[in-house]
Formats: structure tokens, C-alpha cells, sequence
């Protein structure tokens, strides 16, 4: 693996960004959820718990400046801190097989109907290991640019069906009943997948470390909620027929001759999705050198990227099974491991052996 | 050099995967517009497909027509494909028309299929077809290059006179699903005259629940664009007793709805604002000025549309018992206490619906020759 | 790879290639007996027939004269050498003394050195210097007497502008280091000689701005000349390898230009200049993708019209590499993309060729590049009729037998012009407009998707000599962005220069 230079505060804050959103388009579960405005609502809510549960875990950063979470745990816990990488590795695979499968369902529902899944899978891995073979800072520099791309592409669709949106289907979050509001701020707090990444990718921001995490908050925040409000005002009850609504959005974007440029969205989604597997190839990669002996360490990325690509094309016969992955991330458990109860016992464990002392 | 390898083994490894089945453009029938019609427990799908080889000065040059049935969608579907070999291309279909067996027994069917199908245009236009819409497919149209383009042109020329309402798939897949709001969909037939081919529209057809509930008349449509708010630049001649008449074009027009419980029945505020210009003036009001005159046009034309809306609104909802402008959603976002308690009996009870129009015209300028 | 293989394949090797290593004869010192040194030297040349040696006798001392045919000018030897010690007096005519005058007192013109070796005498004689070697000494006086014929000064082939300087470099190093040095009057301005080329010991030249290069760079730089083990190099191409970078990149990290302006336009940035004698080619180092699309002709117009320029070049490149593979992309995977009326033309077109769209594409890209090819070789007479002969092949016979669709001849017209819109990427659009066809008509909009996604983090990941290629665009930076999808005026440009080291994502550190 190419040694990974510093990226900035805010090319890992549009990766997360890049990552959040791609989940939004692809995974997030539709048409019995709650209303738009309510998901508007939370969504900022839940970033603000996202920076209180975080806040142990930068803490723990802040005092071992330049080393990852890792690294901590090997030097306080030995051999036991291999509980660590491990964590990391079986969460990044379940999030890319997740992320894959997602997509090539995507993919095989609207442009490519008649086409095998395992060609997507197979080749979108081969890209995207690739991509986070080379290193953090290609895969940084290449965000920059999708970043661009997916502005462009929504100030194309905003443009274009503005004078369509009917704002009276924005309805109050009173329809929703607390439990499932609940359900929802737990699904987006807990559920966050990227606060993973966070923590795994901090040490290598080389300044303004606190920042990222604003960064990406405030661009989620209002990217998010514009593209869900929006989504929900232009398509109205017509989107609750739709499994992918982002996608039909870009489906009735027209201006002048530009008409269907779903396809070219598609492209778009794919650099999206690339994004994503490579950030968190990138965790699960680096987990899975921690585990390997030296001489097949720096094989750890393609390993990582092959299982995940076998487990993706195999579970995408099985949606059963995907679904219970999916069900285990919203209900919050993996990230509530990794990204506090993890960090604090590491915390608790650093002030019992200076207590010792 | 490593990275390489893997890369291409897995790009070795996909082509074993079969790629993507592709289909070349000469292998593809473009469809631009569709009948569906039902009879005797069997689909018909009439399909007009591009046809690049018709001749010129055929009646039917550029375009070809397709019959094909089935006891269901897809079968008829499939049958299609096979009777011309090429594989059905619905990217760019402009129209969907329904015959108006299928709109007796409910669209519902229909729109799945076609929604469901990745090719197809949420934003296709929809019709209802007076009789059959194999009859309408079938007029020989202009020997253009897109026989479905001529069809459109005539709808837009109803649509300036406002006796068209337009209705695409998203927007009646989306009435679908919502048991509350219902829909409505143009009516067109083949022209009655026999020197100008073509399709005429006879009005709009109102659908509650998928099905057909009643009919509007073409005249009586321009009220449901009132009250949906979907006026665009049309022309709206007054007529005085005397003989005078003028014309007014609409620049802009817009449309707010607002609601109120009143002893527990819902209460909508239709607030219209118009603003036009006057086109044509035949001795109407002569002995007025003009800038009294379009005070006059003003307080006519706010008359008119108020009468029309009005019309639309109780025949709407206390005739067909329809919310088809939707504006169920309106209630839901403006009074959600009241919509939970009584989502489900709104549209049992729509004929208590009151509503009152007010209307603000503003009539600005006329041309040179008309301005004092 | 298995081990087995790869030593059948070092084996292979051994029997076919040798390893350049420098004759024995190089390490021979000179004596003082100078029949014997010209017999050394005769012997080391295998007594070639351009060898020319002079024997003449200065205050009674036997001199030799040597020099080789055609690379020296008689006037200037007759001027500078043969006049002068013909009419010397010295008062003690001894070896050491002519040596001492020649090398102190006579004015034999500004080039002139000392060598002891046969290794460091060859180098100057086949350069164009004259050997001046006196019997007693065992050293010979090397002077600059150079006279061979070279191409003149002329306009740039590759690099032609609308308004600026006409000259490009020629072939020989002396006079496009003059060319340089006439254009920077600065102190700062150095230029340092190398030699590489185990056999042909080419000389090198090292150009850049004392104040503003990055030392690790010329260090870097530097390390990886010395290392270069070619036999000959006979064009800057030859050592463009060694300085590129070591991440597998269809993109170089080197550039090339013809033009003494644009090198010392790049030069003041804090790059650094490579001049190879024997080619107008010469190197820079580093050079980053947007520099592909600058010309010096955005420096000279008005702001606006530059940037309209700079967009025009950044959409060609991507019609070029993108167009025919989206064209078939399109056509099998994705009609509905197409506007209605366009989808109706071109199917309508398509419909007597045989062949599926991305065949057709393959075939004809082939075909346009075969007759690009033979234009360039053809001598010129019979060059100009290839224009006739490709309107006439493709652009209508084929159309007409049905071997091609017009539109496909409007899409590669219209990629072959925006290949010529930015001539430095021309070998990387042509193979990569190949892969875009291939990959377009296998896999749709996604195989193109995932293609130039793999395009872009390939030269994400290119960090030439610690400074990422990309930059400015990513990593981002805004004043630097000022040249890139801009050309601001010169009232700003002018006010603030760019140092590269300074560029965002730099490793290396600045001075």
C-alpha cells in the first residue's frame, strides 16, 4: 500500500459527505417511513447526537495527537486491542457488502434490467480497491470532484422542476407518531455509518481536526434536507410508488433538450457509490493489516475488497439475509460499539493505568 | 504493477459474468404513443412505432401501427415484440391513451405496469379515449417523421384555450396511491371532419378511486385549471349583451387555497389573482374610456372565473364526490389535527365540503391603438 | 507471476540484451609522448575515416592538431589556433611554456579545458572542438572551434501561436541556451551541464531560477539523471521515463515544448528546465494536467477570449476521449438519452449498417488513424492527397455502400478536430478513446462512469516529485485557481507569482 499522506479538514468531510449521501439515494428504506418534513427535522437533530456520542472518542484523540484509535489500543491493550481492528473490519465489510448490494439493485432495477448483478459488484470493487489501494488522498482528491459534479447536478434538477414543486405535501411531523420518530432520530444517530469512518480517518487530517466534523454536519444538514424536501414537493404521493425517489426525480428533470438524463445521473451515483466502497475499503483495509502477518499485510486491501465482492454477489440472492444487515446497523448496535463504547473503555482503561501509576 | 493485475483480473473476471445485454438501435422499435384498450376480458395494445423506412406522402409515413392482445398487459406486451422482431423500446413513448373500458373498471392495472417499467417517462402524458384508443392511433395524421408530434401540437393548441387538462403518469400514479384525492384525464376522439385528420379533445373525465366518476365538458374544464392552479397563458373572450365581445390574454394567473374547519367540515379559500392584457376589442363598451373599460373587464372577468371555479368545485365535490384537484393535501398540511381524526371518512363526506372563490383581475394593457 | 516464469524470462533476457557499459579505452590516460597518445587515440577509434589530425611545429616543438571532419570551422581554427601559434616567438621554447601561453596568454576563444583522459578527450573532439596536443605534455588543450551545420532558428512545429515570439529551439544545446539566457537576465537564472548516455554522452542542461526551485526537486531531479543507464540517448523522450513518475499513469509528469518562451514562462514558477542537445525537445519537470490545456497564447490575448479558449480546450478533451464511447454508450444501452428527433435520424441512419455501433466506431477511429499516420509519413507531395482521399473513402463511399452511418462520420470529424485542440494529450486521448469505445459499447453508461472515475483517481494519485498533479483543482485552492479555469489579467497575475512547491497537498518543502 502506498504510505497515506495528510488529507485537508475538508476532503474528509466530502467524503463523509459523499458517503452519507450516496446511503441516502441507495439504502435508506422508503414508502411506510416517516414524512419528509419530519426526516428534515431530525436530521440536524441527529447530528448534534452524533457530535455528543463522538465526543469521548476525539478526546481520546486529542490527548494521543497522531495516533489512531488503533494505535492507542495496541499500546494500551496488547494483544487484546486486536478486538479493535477486527470491529473495524467486520463493520467495513458489512457496510461495503451492504453498499454493493444496494447498488447493484439500483442499478439492475432502472438502467440495467436484464444484466448480472455480479458484473456491477465485481467490477465496482475492482475500481474502487484500486482507488483506496493508491491511498487516502486519491480517493480525497477524487471526492473534490464528484463533489462539483453532484452540485452541478443538483442545481441542474432544482432548476428544472422548481415551478413543479407543490409545497402542500410537505406535511407536519404530527402525523408521525413519537415511536416511529424515535425510531427515525435512532436509524440516523445511531445508524450513521460514517462516524465510524470518522473517528478511523481523523489522525490523518493534517489541520483543523475539530472542524471536519462541522464541515460535513452543516453540508449534510443542508444538502439533505433540501434534496428530501424538494424530492418530497415535486413528486408527492408519487414517490411512495418509488424504491429509488431520487432517482425519479432526475427521471422527470427536463430543460430545453436536456430531457432523461437519468443516465447520466446514474453515472454520477456510480462515482458516488466509489467514493463510499473506497472510504471504507480504506477502514476495513487498514483493520485487516493489523491482523495479517507483515508479509501479507500489504495484500490487505484487495483481500478486503475480493471477500467483500464474493459476499455481495452471493448475498444478493439472499435479500433475507441483507436485510437483517441492514435492520442491525439501524438499530444502531455496531456504531454505538465502535465510536463510544470502545473509545471509552479505552479512555477508562488509559485513567485506570494512570491511577495505577 | 500489482494494482493492475487485480484490476484487470477483476475486469477478466466480470466478462465471465455475460456483461450487459445490449441491443442495437436498429434493433429497437421506437413506440411514441399508446393504446390500451379492453374487450371481452382481453388487453389490446395498439402500439405507433417509428418507422424509418415509411414512404413520403404515405398518410402513415414515419410512423407504423401495431395491434396486439392479451389477457394481460405484459402478454399482449410480448406478443408485440414478437409480431415485428424487434424489441419494444418505450424510452420515448409521448402518449398513453386508455380506452374508456379501462377507465370503467379502473386505470389502476394499467398505470402499475407502465409506472413499474424503467423505460417509461413518469412524465408521459395521459388521455382517455372517448370510445376506443385504437381509434384515435389509427387517424391518419401529417406525414411527418413523428405522427405522435401532431398529436401533441393539437393538444397544445387545447391547452392555450384552456380546454385541456393535462394529466402525465406521475401525476396520476401518485392520485393512485393516495385513497383521499382522485384525478382527471382529458377526453379525446378522432376528429369528426373528414378533410382535417386528426384527434379533437371532448372534455375531461374525472376518476375517483382509478374509476370513472363523470365527464366534463370542454367549456366546464377551464374551471378545474381555475381551481388547480394549472392556467396557463390562454385566451378568455367576454361577451357583452349588446354584441360587443373582447379578448383578453392571460400573461399570469395564479391560484392559493387555504382551509378552515367550520363546524367540523372543511372550508376552502380559493383566492385566484389574474393578470391580462386586453387583445381584442369589438365594440364593446365603447362609450367608456379605457382605462374605465379595463375596470370593467376587470369585475367581468373576475365574474367569470368565480362562476366557472364555483362550477368545477360543486360539481367536483358535491356532484362526483371527488377531490381530484388534491386538495386533500392542503387540508392535511393546514389542519393536521382535523385530517388524523377524519382521514378516513373525507371522502364520504366531501358533499359537506364548502368552499367560497375570490377572485383579483388585473387587466394592464392593451395595444397602441386601444391606449388613450 | 510464477518464480519459474520470471527466470525463463531474465534468461531470455540475458541471451538478447546487454547491459551499456562504457569502453575500456575511456579510462586511458594521456602521456607525454604525443605519438604515442595519437596512436592510443587512433587505435580507440578503430582508425576511423573522420578523424583529422594536423601536425604542425610551434618554436620547434612537434604539435598535433586533431579534430573531426565536418564538425569544425576552418576559419575559426584558422583564426583562432593556426594564425596565432603560427606566428608565435617564445623566448624559451620549451613544452611547458607553449603550454603555459596557449593556456594563459593566447586568446583561443572563450571554450577551452583541459583533459587528461581519453574518456573526457573524446567527448569534446566529437562536440567540435580541436585537440591541441604538444609533445611533452601529458595533457591536451581542448578549444571550441565548432562548425558543423545545424538547423536554423525557426518557427516551432508542434507549437504554433497567433501572437509571440517566433523562435524554437534548434537542435543544438549552445544556442537554446542563449535563447533562454536572452530572455531571463537574472542572476538567478543557472544552468547547469550533464552529460547521460553511457556511449553517447549527450550533453544535458539543467535550467532553472535559483530563487524560486525547491532544492529536494533539483535534488530528485539530478539522482534521477545520473541513474539513467541508456547506451545513446538521442531526443528528450529518451530520458522522459526516468523522470516521470513511478505511478503507473497514462498522463505524464514530464512536458515537452519547442519553446524558449514557454520554458522560461515555466522556469519562473519554480520548475526546472531539462535541454537535451541534439533535439528542439525540451523537458520540464514537473508539469501538472492543467498545464496541457495552457498555451502561451492565453498570455498574450485578453482575458475573456483566454478563458473562452481554456473552456474550448477543456471540452475538447472531453468530447475526445468521451464522445464516440457515449455516442455507443448511448445508442446500444441508453436510447432514451437521446433527444427524441436526434434518436429518429440516427436510428433511421443506422439501419442498412451491418455492423453494431461499437464496431463501427472501432472501425472507423481505425481507419482515421491509418490515414493520420500515412499523412504524417508520406513525403508531402502525395501527403496533401490523403485529405482527398479520406473525404472521399469514408465520407461518402462508405456512407453510401452502407459500411458507416453519417452520424458516426460526424462524430469522429468532430473527435479527430478536438484532438488537435490540445496537441500535448494527443497520444493519451487516442489510446483512451480507444478504451472509452470499447468499455462504452461493452458495459453501457456505467462501464464509462467507472472508467473515467478510474482516470481521475490515476491522476489523483500522481504526485510528481512531491507535488500532487492535480493541483490546483484538487487540492483546492483559489489563487491558484486563478490560472486554471480562468486566466485573470495581468494587473493580478503580475502582482503575485506561483511558486509550485506552494501549490496545496505539497510534500516538498519551499525555499
Amino acid at each position: 500500500m502506498k504510505g497515506d499522506s495528510a488529507i485537508s479538514s475538508w476532503q474528509l468531510a466530502v467524503l463523509l459527505f459523499l458517503s452519507r449521501i450516496t446511503y441516502f439515494f441507495l439504502a435508506e428504506p422508503r414508502s411506510e417511513g416517516p414524512q419528509a418534513l419530519t426526516a428534515a427535522i431530525w436530521i440536524p437533530i441527529s447530528i448534534l447526537a452524533n457530535f455528543l456520542l463522538l465526543l469521548p472518542a476525539y478526546l481520546l484523540l486529542q490527548k494521543n495527537k497522531g495516533k489512531g484509535l488503533l494505535d492507542i489500543a495496541a499500546e494500551r491493550w496488547g494483544r487484546l486491542s486486536l478486538i479493535f481492528p477486527a470491529g473495524f473490519l467486520l463493520f467495513s465489510v458489512c457496510v461495503l457488502v451492504q453498499t454493493a448490494c444496494s447498488f447493484s439493485y439500483f442499478l439492475t432495477s432502472t438502467a440495467y434490467p436484464q444484466s448480472s448483478p455480479w458484473l456491477f459488484i465485481l467490477l465496482i470493487f475492482g475500481v474502487a480497491g484500486y482507488a483506496a489501494s493508491m491511498g487516502y488522498e486519491p480517493t480525497a482528491r477524487f471526492g473534490s470532484f464528484v463533489f462539483v459534479a453532484l452540485s452541478a447536478a443538483l442545481l441542474f434538477v432544482c432548476a428544472s422542476l422548481w415551478p413543479q414543486a407543490q409545497w402542500e405535501f410537505l406535511r407536519p411531523p404530527v402525523y408521525d407518531g413519537w415511536q416511529s420518530q424515535l425510531q427515525l432520530f435512532v436509524r440516523l444517530t445511531l445508524g450513521n455509518v460514517e462516524t465510524a469512518a470518522l473517528l478511523f480517518l481523523l489522525p490523518a487530517v493534517a489541520k483543523n481536526k475539530g472542524g471536519v466534523f462541522w464541515r460535513w454536519g452543516i453540508l449534510s444538514v443542508v444538502v439533505l434536507d433540501g434534496i428530501i424536501l424538494f424530492a418530497a414537493a415535486v413528486l408527492g404521493d408519487y414517490a411512495q410508488t418509488q424504491r429509488f425517489p431520487f432517482y425519479a426525480v432526475t427521471k422527470i428533470a427536463e430543460l430545453s433538450i436536456f430531457q432523461r438524463l437519468d443516465s447520466l445521473h446514474v453515472a454520477l451515483w456510480v462515482f458516488m457509490t466509489l467514493v463510499r466502497l473506497a472510504l471504507f475499503l480504506e477502514v476495513g483495509g487498514k483493520s485487516l493489516a493489523r491482523l495479517l502477518p507483515s508479509k501479507v499485510s500489504r495484500y490487505a486491501i484487495s483481500i478486503c475488497a475480493a471477500a467483500s465482492a464474493l459476499l455481495a454477489g452471493c448475498l444478493t440472492r439472499w435479500p433475507y439475509a441483507l436485510e437483517r444487515v441492514g435492520n442491525l446497523f439501524a438499530g444502531g448496535g455496531p456504531v454505538l460499539l465502535l465510536t463510544v463504547l470502545l473509545p471509552l473503555l479505552l479512555l477508562w482503561s488509559k485513567r485506570k493505568g494512570e491511577a495505577g501509576q | 504493477m500489482k494494482k493492475w493485475r487485480i484490476l484487470l483480473l477483476a475486469f477478466l473476471l466480470a466478462l465471465f459474468t455475460g456483461c450487459v445485454r445490449s441491443v442495437q438501435l436498429n434493433e429497437r422499435a421506437i413506440v411514441q404513443a399508446i393504446g390500451l384498450d379492453k374487450e371481452n376480458g382481453q388487453y389490446i395494445l395498439t402500439l405507433q412505432i417509428f418507422d424509418p423506412e415509411g414512404e413520403e406522402g404515405d398518410e402513415t409515413a414515419g410512423g407504423k401501427i401495431l395491434r396486439a392482445q392479451g389477457k394481460t398487459i405484459s402478454q399482449a406486451m410480448r406478443k408485440a415484440n414478437l409480431q415485428q422482431g424487434q424489441e419494444i423500446f418505450l424510452g420515448h413513448t409521448k402518449l398513453l391513451i386508455l380506452g374508456q373500458e379501462i377507465a370503467q373498471e379502473g386505470v389502476e392495472t394499467a398505470i402499475d405496469y407502465f409506472g413499474a417499467d424503467p423505460q417509461f417517462r413518469p412524465t408521459v402524458d395521459v388521455l382517455l379515449a372517448e370510445t376506443k384508443a385504437e381509434d384515435i392511433l389509427k387517424e391518419p395524421l401529417d406525414s411527418t417523421i413523428l405522427p405522435v408530434l401532431s398529436a401533441k401540437m393539437m393538444l397544445e393548441g387545447y391547452r392555450d384555450s384552456a380546454q385541456l387538462v393535462r394529466t402525465q403518469l406521475q401525476g396520476l400514479a401518485g392520485a393512485l396511491k393516495n385513497p383521499a384525492v382522485g384525478s382527471y384525464l382529458p377526453v379525446a376522439a378522432p376528429s369528426a371532419e373528414e378533410e382535417n385528420p386528426g384527434i379533437q379533445v371532448v372534455g375531461a373525465a374525472v376518476l375517483r378511486n382509478g374509476k370513472k366518476a363523470g365527464d366534463f365538458l370542454p367549456p366546464e374544464t377551464r374551471g378545474i385549471l381555475w381551481a388547480a392552479g394549472q392556467v396557463g397563458k390562454i385566451q378568455m373572450t367576454l361577451e357583452e349583451e349588446g354584441g360587443g365581445a373582447v379578448t383578453l390574454e392571460v400573461v399570469d394567473a395564479s391560484t392559493r387555497v387555504s382551509v378552515q374547519i367550520r363546524d367540523d367540515v372543511p372550508f376552502y379559500e380559493v383566492f385566484i389573482r389574474v393578470q391580462s392584457n386586453v387583445s381584442e376589442e369589438l365594440a364593446y363598451a365603447q362609450e367608456l374610456s379605457f382605462s374605465q373599460r379595463c375596470e370593467r373587464y376587470e369585475r367581468e372577468q373576475e365574474r367569470l372565473v368565480e362562476r366557472e371555479t364555483l362550477h368545477a368545485l360543486e360539481r367536483l365535490f358535491h356532484e362526483l364526490s371527488c377531490d381530484a384537484l388534491g386538495y386533500a393535501n392542503i387540508l392535511a398540511q393546514q389542519q393536521p389535527a382535523y385530517w388524523k381524526e377524519h382521514q378516513k371518512s373525507y371522502t364520504g363526506s366531501l358533499e359537506q365540503v364548502d368552499f367560497c372563490v375570490t377572485v383579483e383581475s388585473s387587466v394592464n394593457r392593451g395595444g397602441s391603438a386601444l391606449a388613450e | 507471476m510464477p518464480q519459474w516464469f520470471a527466470k525463463k524470462i531474465e534468461e531470455k533476457e540475458r541471451s538478447l540484451y546487454v547491459s551499456p557499459k562504457p569502453s575500456e579505452c575511456e579510462s586511458v590516460r594521456l602521456t607525454a609522448d604525443a605519438a604515442e597518445n595519437l596512436s592510443a587515440i587512433r587505435a580507440a577509434l578503430h582508425n576511423t575515416a573522420d578523424f583529422m589530425v594536423r601536425e604542425i611545429t610551434v618554436c620547434g616543438i612537434p604539435v598535433k592538431l586533431m579534430m573531426f571532419e565536418g564538425m569544425f570551422s576552418l576559419q575559426t581554427l584558422t583564426e583562432i589556433i593556426l594564425e596565432p601559434l603560427g606566428d608565435l616567438t617564445l623566448e624559451d621554447p620549451t613544452p611547458q611554456a607553449l603550454q603555459d601561453w596557449i593556456l594563459h596568454r593566447a586568446v583561443l576563444g572563450m571554450d577551452q579545458s583541459q583533459v587528461q583522459t581519453l574518456g573526457e578527450l573524446f567527448p569534446f573532439l566529437m562536440s567540435g572542438f580541436a585537440g591541441i596536443m604538444i609533445d611533452g605534455i601529458p595533457q591536451t588543450i581542448v578549444a571550441g572551434v565548432q562548425g558543423f551545420q545545424f538547423r536554423s532558428v525557426s518557427e516551432p512545429s508542434a507549437e504554433e501561436n497567433v501572437r509571440g515570439s517566433r523562435e524554437g529551439f534548434t537542435e543544438p544545446i549552445r544556442i537554446n541556451m542563449t535563447m533562454v539566457r536572452r530572455r531571463v537576465k537574472s542572476s538567478d537564472l543557472k544552468m547547469e551541464l550533464l552529460k547521460a548516455g553511457v556511449k553517447s554522452k549527450t550533453d544535458l542542461c539543467l535550467i532553472y531560477q535559483t530563487d524560486m526551485v525547491a532544492p529536494e526537486l533539483l535534488r530528485d531531479i539530478r539522482r534521477r539523471l545520473r541513474e539513467i543507464p541508456t547506451d545513446i540517448i538521442l531526443e528528450s523522450g529518451y530520458i522522459q521515463p526516468f523522470l516521470d513518475t513511478d505511478i503507473v499513469s497514462i498522463f505524464s509528469n514530464v512536458g515537452t515544448t519547442q519553446r524558449p518562451d514557454t520554458l522560461c514562462a515555466k522556469i519562473s514558477e519554480g520548475r526546472v528546465g531539462i535541454l537535451v542537445d541534439g533535439t528542439p525537445f525540451a523537458l520540464i519537470v514537473p508539469y501538472f494536467f492543467n498545464e496541457n490545456f495552457q498555451s502561451i497564447d492565453d498570455y498574450t490575448h485578453r482575458p475573456y477570449y483566454a478563458v473562452f479558449e481554456r473552456w474550448l480546450k477543456y471540452l475538447a478533451f472531453f468530447f475526445t476521449i468521451l464522445l464516440p464511447g457515449l455516442y455507443v454508450a448511448v445508442g446500444t444501452f441508453h436510447p432514451e438519452l437521446f433527444p427524441e428527433a436526434l434518436l429518429l435520424n440516427v436510428t433511421a441512419a443506422e439501419q442498412d449498417v451491418p455492423f453494431p455501433l461499437v464496431l463501427e466506431a472501432l472501425l472507423i477511429h481505425f481507419i482515421y488513424e491509418l490515414m493520420r499516420e500515412a499523412g504524417l509519413r508520406l513525403p508531402r507531395p502525395i501527403g496533401h492527397a490523403i485529405g482527398i482521399i479520406g473525404a472521399l473513402v469514408i465520407g461518402d463511399a462508405a456512407v453510401t455502400a452502407g459500411l458507416i452511418s453519417s452520424p458516426m462520420v460526424m462524430v469522429v470529424a468532430l473527435t479527430a478536430l478536438s484532438s488537435f485542440v490540445v496537441p500535448s494529450l494527443f497520444q493519451e486521448v487516442t489510446i483512451m478513446r480507444f478504451g472509452f469505445i470499447i468499455i462504452g459499447g461493452t458495459l453501457g453508461i456505467f462501464g464509462m462512469a467507472l472508467g473515467l472515475a478510474w482516470m481521475i483517481v490515476n491522476l489523483c494519485s500522481v504526485n510528481a516529485y512531491g507535488i500532487p498533479s492535480m493541483s490546483p483543482e484538487s487540492p483546492f485552492q483559489m489563487f491558484a485557481m486563478r490560472d486554471v479555469l480562468l486566466r485573470v489579467g495581468w494587473k493580478k497575475l503580475g502582482r503575485k507569482k506561483l511558486k509550485i512547491q506552494n501549490l496545496p497537498g505539497t510534500e516538498i518543502e519551499s525555499r
